[in-house]
């Protein structure tokens, strides 16, 4: 059969068409450039964020000597835990001292922290610049997974410092890296102002859904979710008699910050008329007040209070100055053309420079102060679940446009299922731009033209056959093509890393058709000659195979321990020995095997 | 002839001992002085070249900008510095208009747990394909693959201690890659040692090398138009691991463990000749 006309052949040529259109995509434009593969941080820049662990580390002398279990280590751990709603570890124990050490996953003034020890003992120590490396390790390893979930992208990140961590993020925009680290997952979910369900209480995430709401034009996701069952009793409990209240689910509620607007705020919040709205603020509790229908309502439990942004009054100073005792951070509803620099600069002082400014942008109010109170969704009790153990829940929200609806709820998903055990503050977000220019480029394919000739001549010197060396050279192109197109396809960003793994695919590339030819050539030799050169070529694959297999068990190997571009490496590498072994070997095969028959047809030697 | 690859290694062992393997900023710890809010571009060659001279060994300067304000900043990755030339490098720098900058010491990229990781998945991966090769030829004698591949680490090893190239992810990858290519040559030795009974083991084992030759050295031409043209440190290390790595392969394949398979194969001869 002709090669043409040869399924393997065929398949070869037909996909590698199919990855040069995929890298190329030329309905993006028709000048030749690789618009279907992301490049990674050397190539293309990308972002560094430095991530600071809001911890408190304390250090306890208890009263009473520890018993054989320190339950009373155990006992402090969980009534910190559930006072403070945070993860708590203890770090050391030491029984002769009597002392514990213990690390809260968020920063905790000191009197409140008193308050909460003095039953046990007394405290040491109080530190909020050091982080234990078991907690590092722990949010660098759940922040690797929210911001490169498959571990395409490359992400780099190291401890740097007490208690910061370094990222490096190729291919990603600081904005959107910012927005995926800086959540911690903190689920809350309320009926009046009792908590009834916690991020602990979630059992299973289910798959997203997206649904096109005409009469509003927007999309709306919903997340749902499995509670556990002492959740679900929880609910009962609270939602008995309670049908059409509404059920408020906040993550990341700012419970320990203070909310700043505008008081013209208040003037506007008349001007709405769509469901769930915020409806007033109430002096009294300092809370704003949201409606999900005519007839029922919640408070936003957020402290937050009106001030004058041109400049705050004696008065307003000092409800700040009360307002600063129970809270540690205060969020700006506006930005620094909304508050005047004097009063931005006082709330600074007071606030120690924990401010955050939250700029409206395109939202409505009432969505624009869910989003500060870190309101997610408040769906109606429905007469059907009111007081019964509901395990099923769902988070809702809309959106614009459905990509936008998609990204949320799936940054959400993560999120959720990627809690973080400390609380973090970004402290620093910059740009990096590609640390290897247009020069690396040029280098690259000077050297790879370099390879190309030098192993063009060494094949033509050992077999002095141009219908051999073209066949090799094509072949090992369609491999490149198609290990590019496979990484693109699955959305596999090129860096160094993943350079070095073309590479190894080239050489093993050139090196198994090397063993193809030199074991169909030698059907040449005598005793050789009796068996067919079909034969030949699937003796040559025995060695291949093997070949193969071993390269993918070493390289799953480091798939498996997986770190950054190490795994982009294994990646590339394994795709390429699939490709090789499933596709252009065969193929190569079939070529090899048409050329020498051919001859041999000619020559009249079989 | 094996007495080759094992001198080889000797000296490669000696080599590794007394003049040790750098470790890339990547894998050990070191101090990053940031700088932020600049005006203008900093002139990081410069800055580069002034710190190598006090500093010494790797250092990796890097200009980044601020997206909100559009200014400049500079991250300096230098090794461990102590406090006394923690002060001389703020001293050099600030006479470069480099003023208030901040000094964090940083743990290496891969921490202690992942390089345990890393080292089990290494042996592992030695294991699983020994296992691999034991599987498919069913004969012990394939299991001396994995020491020969091992004598190729070690003359990469050996390599980059004689020319100071650091342990870096890069030159890890290269380590990887060898492990690879020392692994394929070895198993075409293996098939035509012992798969194969046409000729006398002497001839297949020749009609192997020829093969053997010809695949390591076009991967050789390859690593060495990369070290030639390439000024990428990154790739310039991974392909240095392999100049050298690829070069013990040759002797460790085709002289020590190719006189392995024929002292072998021949035993294997003399005992279906006396059955």
């Amino acid at each position: 059969m002709s090669p043409y006309r040869n399924p393997r052949v065929v398949l070869l040529v037909s996909l590698t068409l199919l990855a040069l259109v995929g890298v190329w995509q030329p309905w993006r434009g028709l000048s030749f450039e690789l618009r279907g593969i992301t490049t990674g941080l050397d190539l293309a820049g990308g972002s560094r964020v430095v991530v600071r662990l809001d911890v408190t580390s304390v250090e306890v002398r208890f009263r009473a000597p520890f018993d054989p279990n320190f339950t009373a280590v155990s006992e402090l751990r969980d009534h910190l835990a559930d006072e403070l709603l945070s993860d708590v570890k203890v770090l050391a124990v030491n029984q002769s001292t009597r002392t514990a050490k213990f690390e809260i996953g968020k920063p905790v003034e000191e009197d409140l922290l008193r308050r909460l020890v003095e039953n046990f003992g007394e405290i040491l120590s109080i530190s909020r610049e050091e982080a234990s490396s078991s907690t590092m390790d722990e949010v660098i390893s759940t922040l690797m997974n929210r911001i490169d979930p498959a571990g395409l992208l490359g992400v780099s990140a190291r401890p740097t410092g007490t208690n910061l961590l370094l990222f490096e993020i190729p291919a990603m925009e600081p904005e959107q890296a910012k927005l995926l680290i800086e959540k911690e997952g903190k689920l809350e979910a309320f009926i009046e102002n009792s908590l009834i369900l916690r991020g602990s209480d979630i059992e299973i995430i289910y798959s997203v859904r997206i649904t096109y709401l005409p009469e509003r034009r927007l999309y709306r996701y919903e997340l749902p979710l499995r509670i556990s069952k002492e959740g679900a009793k929880r609910f009962a409990e609270a939602s008995a008699g309670k049908a059409r209240y509404p059920f408020a689910i906040y993550l990341d509620r700012p419970a320990d910050a203070l909310l700043i607007f505008d008081p013209s705020l208040r003037n506007q919040l008349a001007g709405e008329v769509r469901y769930p709205r915020v409806v007033d603020y109430s002096e009294e509790r300092r809370q704003f007040y949201a409606r999900i229908s005519d007839y029922y309502g919640f408070y936003l439990l957020v402290s937050a209070i009106p001030i004058d942004p041109r400049g705050p009054s004696e008065n307003e100073v000092a409800l700040l100055q009360e307002c600063r005792k129970s809270t540690s951070r205060a969020i700006l509803l506006g930005d620094n053309l909304t508050f005047s620099e004097q009063t931005i600069r006082l709330i600074e002082n007071i606030f120690e420079n924990r401010v955050e400014f939250l700029p409206r942008g395109t939202l409505d109010i009432s969505e624009w102060i869910f989003k500060a109170c870190g309101l997610q969704s408040a769906p109606e009790i429905s007469e059907g679940i009111a007081g019964k153990e509901e395990r099923e829940v769902e988070i809702t929200g809309t959106r614009a446009s459905e990509s936008e609806a998609a990204r949320e709820a799936d940054e959400l998903k993560t999120v959720l299922s990627q809690r973080l055990t400390a609380k973090t503050t970004i402290a620093s977000t910059t740009y990096i731009p590609p640390r290897l220019g247009a020069e690396f480029a040029e280098e690259i394919k000077r050297a790879a033209l370099a390879a190309v000739f030098a192993i063009a001549c060494m094949i033509y010197m050992r077999y002095r056959d141009l219908g051999i060396v073209l066949p090799i050279l094509a072949t090992m192109g369609c491999e490149l093509i198609l290990t590019i197109g496979a990484a693109s396809a699955v959305r596999q960003t090129i860096g160094l890393a993943e350079i070095g793994g073309l590479l190894a695919v080239i050489g093993t590339g050139v090196e198994q058709q090397l063993i193809i030819t030199d074991e169909v050539l030698r059907g040449e030799v005598r005793e050789y000659r009796a068996r067919g050169v079909r034969e030949r070529v699937s003796r040559a694959f025995t060695i291949i195979l093997t070949a193969a297999l071993t390269t993918m068990a070493a390289m799953f190997m480091l798939l498996f321990i997986g770190f950054g571009a190490m795994k982009g490496f294994a990646i590339i590498t394994i795709l390429g020995v699939l490709i090789a072994v499933l596709i252009t070997r065969p193929a190569y095969g079939e070529i090899i095997n048409a050329i020498l028959s051919w001859r041999l047809k000619r020559t009249g030697r079989e | 002839m094996v007495l080759l690859p094992l001198l080889l290694a000797g000296s490669m062992l000696v080599a590794i001992l007394t003049l040790g393997v750098p470790l890339s900023l990547e894998f050990s710890s070191g101090t990053l002085i940031r700088y932020e809010g600049i005006e203008e571009r900093p002139d990081v060659a410069r800055i580069e070249s002034s710190l190598r001279q006090l500093v010494g060994g790797e250092i990796k300067v890097e200009v980044t900008r601020d997206p909100l304000t559009g200014r400049f900043g500079l991250d300096i990755q230098t090794p461990l510095l102590g406090e006394n030339l923690e002060n001389q490098v703020c001293t050099l720098l600030s006479g470069l208009g480099l003023e208030n900058p901040s000094i964090l010491p940083y743990s290496p990229a891969l921490g202690r747990a992942q390089r345990k990781q890393a080292v089990t998945a290494i042996l592992v991966a030695a294991l699983v394909i020994g296992l691999c090769l034991l599987f498919v030829y069913r004969k012990k004698v394939v299991l001396f693959t994995v020491p020969c591949v091992l004598l190729n680490l070690l003359a990469a090893l050996g390599g980059m201690a004689l020319t100071g190239t650091p342990l870096s992810l890069a030159s890890l990858a290269g380590l990887l890659l060898l492990l690879g290519y020392g692994v394929d040559t070895n198993i075409l030795l293996a098939n035509f040692a012992l798969k194969r009974f046409e000729g006398e083991p002497e001839e297949r084992i020749a009609s192997a090398m020829k093969t053997g030759f010809m695949i390591t050295l076009t991967t050789f031409a390859t690593m060495l138009a990369v070290n030639l043209f390439v000024t990428n440190p990154s790739l310039d290390q991974l392909s240095t691991v392999l100049l050298f790595g690829l070069g013990a392969d040759l002797l460790d394949t085709w002289f020590l463990n190719a006189g392995v398979y024929l002292h072998f194969t021949k035993k294997r001869r003399m005992y279906y000749v006396s059955l």
